[in-house]
């Protein structure tokens, strides 16, 4: 996605029709952005449009060192989260203790786009954050971090629950086969 | 080695995010474990369908852009006061440098005002109305 820096600055000056062509050539990516973590249409909306409207508050000190789409995903990706904070969905859940051991080694084949999807809209928000901004848009760890306010540390963590949650909901939809077998308690 | 150890690592290990010196010893034991070594391969596939998931999927509702660009509009139009096209700190800077000049140029304007006002004072007190009353 390429912005003209010509548009961009318009859009510093005030030019309220240079702002609609830029949310027009970046709506797909910002909205889509913002569904993948908050996980429904409604708050997707609201959120993408508060994105812009702090986006439009905040060009005229755009200093054009970062991509503007760049400081888009980022204005995103913050506003998102801050709506998770504030429907308190950001909490971690319990996990339960795994008593799982292999049963036998198998090879996973590709996964639809489609699959991935539909999973990742059923997990927790805190999982569902850290996956997309890890995998999808490919943020790094400290990154990740500074956003959910947390230290990179718990950031690791949540991610590497995340990527057990996710593959726990692919078995779980016969979207790959079991690896795992239930320890028998006695 | 064994597989228990190796396991809370191995999501970080299929997406190549190991530090060179875990990595050094969760590798050689996921390359001699078969049980491992599916379990990382099933990570590092579901990862690339992460990836390969589109960065603009998903159109928003009909007239989004027009909507924002409306709310936009509405905030420009809100806007108390004008701010000057310059940044704080070169304000200051030439509110600094050109001390001297600023406070001249205030000096002649009060005693010009003061001036003015005494005249007009002057003149009014010589008026013929004044002179009845």
């Amino acid at each position: 996605m390429e912005i003209s820096p010509d548009l961009v600055e318009a859009c510093r000056r005030g030019d309220v029709k240079a702002f609609e062509a830029l949310v027009r050539a970046t709506e797909r990516q910002v909205y889509t952005v913002v569904y993948r973590i908050v996980g429904n249409h409604d708050d997707a909306a609201d959120v993408a449009q508060e994105v812009y409207l702090k986006v439009w508050k905040a060009i005229r000190h755009f200093r054009g060192d970062a991509a503007v789409t760049s400081w888009l995903y980022r204005v995103a990706t913050n506003a998102a989260i801050a709506s998770l904070r504030k429907r308190k969905r950001l909490a971690d859940p319990v996990e339960p203790d795994r008593l799982a051991e292999i049963e036998a080694p198998a090879v996973t084949p590709a996964v639809e786009t489609g699959d991935v999807e539909a999973a990742l809209a059923r997990l927790p928000a805190a999982y569902r954050t850290v996956l997309v901004m890890r995998e999808t848009y490919g943020m790094s760890i400290e990154e990740i971090a500074r956003q959910m306010k947390s230290s990179t540390g718990a950031a690791k963590v949540r991610l590497h629950r995340a990527r057990l949650r996710l593959a726990d909901e692919l078995e779980r939809a016969g979207v790959v086969v079991p690896l795992r077998r239930e320890k028998k308690t006695s | 080695m064994n597989c228990e150890r190796v396991r809370p690592y191995l999501t970080a290990h299929a997406a190549g995010e190991l530090p060179a010196h875990t990595e050094s010893w969760v590798a050689p034991h996921v390359e001699g474990c078969a049980i491992c070594t599916s379990l990382a391969q099933r990570h590092a596939t579901i990862g690339a369908s992460l990836r390969a998931l589109p960065e603009a999927a998903l159109e928003p509702p009909p007239g989004f852009a027009a909507a924002v660009a409306r709310r936009a509009g509405q905030e420009e139009r809100r806007k108390p006061i004008p701010i000057p096209p310059m940044i704080p700190a070169e304000m200051i800077k030439v509110l600094t440098d050109n001390r001297d000049a600023i406070v001249g140029s205030a000096g002649v304007l009060l005693a010009g005002a003061g001036a003015a006002w005494l005249a007009w004072r002057a003149l009014k007190s010589r008026s013929p109305r004044a002179q009845g009353a």
